[in-house]
Order: structure tokens, then sequence, then C-alpha cells
């Protein structure tokens, strides 16, 4: 298994050829003479290409495939005192709940989603008490509202319910 | 002089302008404190309300939304790695590593002393040079700006961490990622997959928001959750000697600040992104920053300060905007009946110096309000982790979503927030991919305009002194060190060398 | 005595609550929801704006909006900004919805011709035309030219270079309308705003722009630049600008001018967009609508429903041929 440093060379390798494709395509130099709009896809996707296979060819001589970084490691390496083991699929969980949270906002409205999001957190991947999860949620989402709808008047979304929020 | 100094301070200091000034920086400064919220907006949404009121005392109240906010900013920025406004950005690097060292509170003072001083010392040069300043400054055209972007570039290269490559790789992402959208002088479409939401390009500040808030969350989370930090209230003060580091970070970016903010459509966000990477050149501490050195926080708090109220200067001397909020303020002009332009100091002195002596007074009531805030602001970090991290969470994607009303945002900053929490795993360095972007823009933009200017070539670069004059000190930047260093090795090479040669004699 | 455990109650409090949340959704959804001959706007409506806070078309709504507040008491205009297109995208969504409208000028026209997006000016209601903004051919104090023909005579030999704030705006429209009306090419510099090409024509680096004048009416009276020609059949009434030729004065034939206007989304009534008219017509007899005009130096000639939708495919027709471009 690679280690993520190469996979993430890789992507960008893939994206900088993307990239100059791209920019040949839109053009390098207008009729005119001027900078067309594809110099600088073209010109950033050289650049990205070149140094990302640098930095793999650097990576594969020393250490063969290479390892990456485990969390342990990483937590080792940080100055602060750790108190709780790492456990790294908690970033995972709470990816997928900012994406399921994303889509909520056009069902339930963009505050509900929040407040949701923060007692799902607050609960269970940090496995408060649930009293408490909902009072911090509640809060959060009482002061949001005050703050952005009412004192800025930005447009919330409401999702289907609408009209009410 | 003098005259109008007594003018200006007579119309500000009445009850009802002191109050509005009042409204405006405590208002400006929650804006500010709210990510994705901007001073721009914030002026404009308060614009209305103030309809009612006297020309005068309108424009005080507006203007100290965005001067306030300029204090604002810092305080997300320091506390929770989240920049109010794009040009706290910088802030961030370090500001919030002071805060993890349980250093918030001198954190946001010396913030708050940098962006007062800076304040004083622009209005000051305000008030005594601004029409030749902007007579100075209208002789940069599209060739000097683009100097000033490969200047920019220079100088922000050290800020790549440890490694020059991996800096460099990012710069290009970023270059590359604000190139989405339509082209503004061609009316291309680029990268945008037939989104309507990509059209004008990646938000900003979903962007940063994404990288700096939710990559951070991810990555604390991942590495096991930090002891909350336990700060000493000896440590919550400012000490001796951070005054005494940040003496020169303060003055250094008071002058970039006024040098960048003065210039038409020059950027309190490019002014901050130069003065710290100035700083991180010429500063004697520079191996602590990134890691929570205060000049790291004391100098672009110093110049987003200067250089917004440089923005003033072409503004009001030419009626030509110095950013997006002067623009603003500039429509409120019209709307309160009053023709911005170079007429404007002759026909309008009691708006003009009214609204400037308001400027001092606002500073001064800003000062007031921080100073003593920020230790309690700090307090704000003594909640446990767990609770936290959730309201870093919502006030970032609301704030994504907040700064045009797209929810389109909040897919960009969660997708930024992964990227940046892969780039914390791999190694890679965030800031530069944020400068690419910001520099990136610029670059292409005075790039086109200089070549179409030249007709296809470069060559009317030759004819712009103050343009090559630029392009050698940038050229000097890249070479000297080098040139230095190599020859410091050599030295240490051969010194060495010559000490062994000698300890092999004593063996004989 | 049986007390029902903590989290039934909960579960019980949660479905009444939501329950009534539906209930008041329903009832008290949109606000004056058409279908009805009467239909009068009432309460919140929402103002789109397709561009960002602080730029003309955002101060135009905001007048508009606390304009037309004035007109109907209780009416409460909330203006909403996006960034730019994604606000045309707004306004499909609310298509049958009377209580939004959407601040437009010409990019409605020239931005479907130019870029791939879903919709054009038809997909939409055109309420009114506040008024004409034109383009004024400036130069700076110091330039050599001093009327438009000797620009376009200089074009003609050798290259005249003309800022342009965006190759969807309408300078860039009436560069090319006048380029094909007289046969000459001008060299563009490309600008993100107005106010640069102020900047850019005071220091010299371009020859002339073409600009509302508005945006620069302190710059003509502080004899920093002079308008050369107004692309118009007749010239200004404003005292300030009377004495500018036209452009077909000049012998160039284009007089296309920009237009600030509101229109509404798709599929609502009749009954619903006369009643905006007419809110609309009363505006245009108010005080703040004569302001509105002067202060940005427009021209007072509103048309309505109807006229504004020909006036609307008047447009239209005349750029086709810029989009062939």
């Amino acid at each position: 298994m690679p280690s993520g440093e190469l996979i993430a060379y890789a992507v960008l390798t893939a994206v900088g050829v993307y990239a100059t494709v791209n920019g040949v395509s839109y053009r390098l130099v207008e009729p005119s003479g001027a900078v067309g709009p594809g110099m600088m896809p073209a010109a950033s996707g050289v650049v990205i290409v070149g140094l990302s296979l640098i930095l793999m060819v650097r990576v594969l001589r020393s250490s063969g495939a290479g390892r990456g970084v485990t969390a342990e490691e990483l937590a080792a390496a940080s100055e602060d005192d750790v108190i709780d083991p790492p456990r790294e699929h908690r970033a995972w969980v709470v990816i997928g709940l900012m994406v399921v949270t994303a889509l909520l906002m056009n069902v339930l409205g963009l505050l509900p989603a929040l407040g949701i999001l923060v007692v799902v957190v607050v609960g269970f991947v940090e496995r408060r008490s649930w009293t408490r999860a909902v009072a911090v949620g509640l809060i959060t989402v009482v002061v949001l509202y005050l703050v952005f709808d009412q004192l800025l008047g930005v447009p919330l979304p409401t999702g289907l319910l609408g009209g009410v929020i | 002089m003098w005259d109008n100094l007594s003018l200006g301070f007579s119309t500000a200091l009445t009850p009802e302008n002191l109050l509005l000034c009042f409204i405006g920086v405590l208002a400006g400064t929650i804006i500010g404190l709210l990510p994705g919220l901007g001073a721009t907006t914030g002026v404009a949404v308060l614009l209305p309300l103030t309809f009612t009121l006297d020309p005068v005392s309108a424009l005080i109240m507006l203007a100290g939304i965005y001067y306030g906010a300029q204090y604002g900013g810092t305080i997300t920025s320091v506390l929770i790695s989240t920049p109010g406004e794009p040009n706290s950005i910088m802030t961030t690097l370090d500001g919030y590593q002071m805060a993890r060292r349980g250093r918030a509170g001198p954190a946001l003072a010396i913030a708050a002393v940098g962006s007062f001083f800076a304040a004083i010392v622009s209005l000051i040069l305000l008030a005594l040079v601004a029409p030749p300043l902007a007579q100075i400054a209208l002789k940069f055209g599209p060739p000097e700006q683009l100097a000033l972007v490969v200047l920019g570039f220079v100088i922000i290269s050290t800020v790549s961490g440890d490694s020059q490559i991996k800096g460099l790789l990012m710069t290009a992402c970023g270059v590359l990622l604000a190139t989405v959208g339509i082209d503004s002088a061609t009316g291309t479409t680029r990268f945008t997959f037939g989104q309507l939401d990509l059209l004008s390009g990646i938000s900003l500040i979903a962007v940063v928001v994404g990288l700096f808030a939710l990559g951070e969350v991810l990555a604390q989370l991942s590495i096991g959750e930090a002891k909350p930090i336990r700060t000493r209230l000896r440590e919550m003060l400012l000490s001796k000697e951070d005054l005494r580091r940040s003496r020169a970070p303060i003055m250094r970016g008071t002058g970039v600040g006024f040098a960048f903010g003065a210039l038409p459509g020059g950027g309190s966000t490019l002014a901050s992104f130069i003065a710290y990477g100035l700083e991180k050149r010429v500063s004697p501490n520079r191996a602590e920053f990134g890691k929570g050195a205060i000049e790291g926080v004391a100098a672009p708090e110093s110049a987003n300060n200067a250089a917004a109220n440089a923005n003033f200067i072409p503004t009001l001397v030419l009626g030509i905007p110095g950013g997006a909020t002067t623009a603003v303020l500039l429509g409120a002009f019209t709307l309160y009946g009053i023709t911005p332009g170079p007429l404007l100091f002759e026909q309008q002195p009691t708006l003009v110096w009214g609204l400037l002596a308001s400027f001092f007074i606002g500073n001064v009531i800003l000062l007031v309000l921080n100073l003593p805030m920020a230790p309690v602001f700090a307090q704000l970090l003594r909640l446990p982790y767990g609770y936290l991290y959730p309201l870093i969470l919502c006030s970032s994607l609301l704030g994504a979503f907040a700064e045009e009303n797209a929810i389109f945002d909040v897919w960009v900053a969660i997708a930024f927030g992964i990227v940046g929490y892969f780039i914390f795993r791999v190694g890679l360095p965030v800031a530069p991919l944020v400068i690419g972007m910001v520099l990136g823009a610029l670059f292409e933009k005075t790039l086109v305009q200089t070549s179409s200017m030249g007709s296809g070539s470069f060559g009317i670069l030759l004819d712009r002194p103050i343009a090559l004059g630029i392009l050698a000190v940038a050229a000097l930047l890249l070479v000297v060190p080098a040139v230095l260093a190599r020859r410091r090795r050599l030295r240490v090479a051969h010194t060495s060398l010559v000490s062994s040669e000698s300890k092999k004699d004593t063996h004989v | 005595m049986y007390t029902q455990p903590p989290q039934r109650r909960l579960t019980r409090c949660f479905v009444i609550a939501t329950g009534s949340t539906l209930l008041l959704g329903a009832c008290g959804a949109s606000v004056g929801s058409g279908g009805d001959d009467d239909w009068t706007p009432e309460g919140r409506v929402t103002m789109l704006v397709p561009a960002g806070a602080g730029g003309g078309s955002d101060l135009l709504a905001r007048s508009v909006g606390s304009g037309f507040e004035d007109v109907v008491s209780g009416l409460n205009v909330n203006v909403e900004n996006y960034d730019g297109l994604p606000g045309y995208a707004q306004l499909q969504k609310a298509a049958g919805d009377p209580a939004v409208m959407l601040s437009a000028e010409s990019s409605l026209i020239t931005v479907p011709q130019l870029a791939d997006v879903d919709f054009d000016y038809t997909s939409f209601t055109p309420i009114f035309k506040l008024g004409d903004d034109r383009a004024v051919l400036t130069v700076s104090e110091g330039s050599e030219f001093s009327s438009c023909s000797e620009v376009i005579g200089a074009a003609e030999s050798d290259q005249v270079q003309v800022g342009v704030a965006s190759a969807t705006g309408i300078d860039a429209a009436v560069t090319l309308l006048t380029e094909q009306a007289t046969g000459v090419e001008f060299e563009r510099v490309p600008f993100d705003a107005g106010s640069e090409l102020v900047t850019s024509l005071l220091s010299g680096d371009i020859d002339i722009a073409l600009l509302n004048p508005g945006e620069v009416i302190g710059q003509y009276e502080a004899g920093k630049l002079k308008g050369l020609c107004v692309f118009a059949e007749d010239r200004y009434e404003y005292d300030q600008l009377k004495d500018i030729p036209t452009s077909v004065e000049e012998g160039i034939d284009v007089t296309f001018s920009q237009f600030r206007g509101i229109i509404a989304p798709a599929d609502i009534t009749d009954a619903e967009r006369d009643a905006w008219v007419e809110v609309a017509e009363e505006f245009t007899e108010s005080d703040a609508y004569d302001e509105y005009i002067e202060q940005n130096y427009l021209q007072p000639n509103a048309v309505f429903g109807e006229e504004f939708s020909t006036y609307l495919e008047e447009m239209a027709e005349s750029l086709s041929g810029v989009s062939e471009q």
C-alpha cells in the first residue's frame, strides 16, 4: 500500500496534467499578442506536474515505498499533551456528519441542520450526555439565529418547512 | 491645517456623532469577528439604516464599521484558527499557535496595540500628505502592479515551512484554483464543469474557512484531544519582552500596510501577506514563525489596519475606491447626494475632516474596548475541546454560506476541510495554497493587462522605471540570500576542513 | 401513580412541536400567494441582486426597495446578494412566486449570449425599467483627442487603447458595436471595474474608456477627465453634460445604452404583474425616483410591463451581432 504522500503526489500530477491540457485549449496567447486565458492554468499545471514528480521520486528513493505518517506518530510529534488516544476515525465521522448536514440544509433549513450537527457531535462522537448535547445545540441555534437572521438579515435557507424559521 | 483639524474634531465630537462612531466600531468588531461576513457586506447592509441621518454622521458610523472590522477579524483567527476577514489569514499562522500555548491573551493584545499604532500613524500621514500621495499612487499602473505582485511572491516564498519545493507546489495549486470561473478579460469559462455556482470562481472565504478552521478541527481530532489549555495569569497579559519584540514588526507592518493600501485597488489582504513575509525574512526570531512568534501577529495586524486607512487616500482625494469596502462608501456618498471626486476636499471640508477626526476617535474607542477584553476572550479557550469544536464547525459552515448566500460554498468549505486534513497528514504546508490563490489572481490580471498595453510584448516594462526598480529589488531578494548562504556554507566547510586538519596534526 | 418515563415524554413534546411547526409553516408559507385577481404586494418581499453588496446593482436594489416601501405601506423589501449568476438561478427557483424580484441591468442580455447558461431574458417577467445609463467616451484632460471623430481617425492608422471593464459588460458591447460601425479596431486592455478604468485614464495607461457619467461626474467637474461623446441619439439635459456631442453627431452610428430595471420570476399571474407595475408607476412619480435618477445621471425614460419586454427584445437583437464574435 503506497504511502499517503505518494498518493497525494500522484493525484497532484494528474491534476497538473489536466490543467496543462485544458490551459492549452483555452488559448495561451490572444491574437492581439496579449496573454491568453490558458496561460496561467497551463503554467501552474506544468509547475505542479514538475514538482510533484520530483517529490514523488524523493519519497520513493528515501524509504522504498514509504510508509507515511500514522496518527500515532503525529500525536507524538505534536507538542501538546494528548489525553485521548488518537482516534483517527473520529475525523472521518465528523466529515461524514458535515456532509449529511449540508444535505439536510435544503430539507430542514440551515439552522436546524446545524443544530442537529452539534447535538450529534457532542452526544454521539464526543460521548457527552444527551441533555448537554441538546442544550448546547439549542443555545447555538438560538444565538446564530439572533445574530445572523435577526441582526444581520442574512437569508438562511428554511428548507421544506419554510416560512416559519 | 489646524483650522481643518479643529473643524474636524468639532464636527466629530458631538454627542450624536460620538454615539454613532461607537455603534459603528462595535458593529464592525462583531462583523469582523464573524467568518464569512465581511466589512463590505456589513456596510452595505447597514447602509439603508443611515438614510435618515445627516451624511457626515452616517459616514462616521459606516467608516467605523470598516476599520472596526479590522480589529474584530483577529479574534477568531487567534482563538479558533478561523480568519474573520481575509486580511486576518496571516494572523492565524502564529496567532493560533500562540493560543495553543496559552498565550491567546498577549496575541490579541498585541494585535490591538499594533492595530492602534498603525491606525494613528496612517491617519496622521493621511491628514498631512494625502493629496500628493494620491498623485504618486496614480503612477502605479498595471506594469508597476505586476512588479509588486512579483515582489510579493518573492517575499512570501519564505512562508513555505521547511521545504521550498513543497511550498512552491502548494502555491501553484493555489494559482490554479484562482483560475476557476469566467475569465473577465475574454469571457472564457475555465474549469466550471457547467456549474453555475463556479462561474464567479471559488469563494476565498469558503476555502480559507475550510482549510484553516475545518482542517484544523479534523487534524486535532485525528491526533487525539489536546489537554485544555491552562494559562497562568502572568501569561494572559503582555510582557515587556512581548512589547520589545513587537516594536519593530509593528512599525514595519505599518509601513508596508500604508504603502500598499494607498494604491488604488491595493488591498489590506495583500498588505498583510507581504508584511508577514517581510517580517519573517528580517526578524532575528524567524525560526519561531509558524510556531507562535509574536512578531507574526504584530506585523500583519498592523499592516491590515494601516492599509484599511490608507485605502481612504484614493477614495477621498480622487474619488476612486481603494478597495471593495471603500467602493461601497463611495456609493454611499452618491446616495447622500455628495459627488465624490477630486473636488471633495474643497467642496466638503466639514465632511472630510469630520470623517478623519472620527477615525482617531474610533480607534481610541477600539483600543479601549479590545485591550482589556483580550484576556476575557482568551477564556473562551478554557471550554473543553469537545464542546468547542462543534461550535467551530457551525460557525465555519454558516460563515461559508453567509458570504454570498450560497449553499454551494458550504460544500466548498467541507471539501477544503478534507483537503486541509489530507495536506496536514501528508505534511504539505497549507498557507501557500491560500497565498497562491490571492497572489495568483492578481498576477494573472496584471500580466494580462501589461501584455495588452504592450501590444503583446513586455517591452513596455523597459519604459517604466518604477516597475523596473521594483523588479530589481525582487531579483536582489531572490539572489542575495542564496549567494550569502552559499558563501557561508563554503566558509563553514573550509573552517571545518582546516580544524580537522589541525586536529590530525596534533595526533601525530 | 403512573408517570411516563422521561424519554417518552420528551418524544411526545417533540412530536407536538414538530406537528404545530408544520401546520404553522403550511399556513404562513408564502406571502401574497397568487391566484386571485385582486392581488396586492404586502408584507415581506425579497429583492435579489446578482452582484455583491455595495455595487451599482446593489445600490439600485436598495434604493428601489426603499422607494417601493414608501409607496406600499407595510411592505418590507429584503435585499439578498448573490455572487453573480446564482442570483438569476434563485429567480428561476422562485417561479410563480410574486413576492420575489431581481435588480437587473444589461448583463441579463449579454451574459446568456456569451456564457453557457440555461436562462435568458425571456425566462422571467419584466416589470419595469427605471431608466437608461448611457456610455460616454472619456479621455483624460491631457489627452491628444478632443472629439470622437478624432479618436476614430486615430484608430484607423494607430493603435488606440481602450480600457474595458468586463468582457460581458456594456462597454465591451459598445466597443464592439463601434468597431463594427466604423470599421476600425481598438486595442483592448481588460480591467475588473469602472473605477480601475478611471485610474488608468488618469495615469495615462490607456487612451480612452467608455464610462457611465454617474461614476465619473466628479472627475468631469474637476476637469481631470472629459467626455468626448455620448452614445445616444440626443444629448443629455443635465447641465454638466449637455455640452457633450452625441456619437451620431460625430459620425458613429451607435446609440446603445445600459438599462437598470426590475424583473420578476416567470409564471406569475397577469394580475400580480400588473400590481407590481402599478407600484412601479407610483414609484416613478415620487421624489425618491427623481433623486435616484439625478444622482446617477440616468435618463428618466421609464417603461413598464409589455413595453419593457419589447425594449429587451430590441436590445437582444442589436446585441446578437456582438455574441457572434
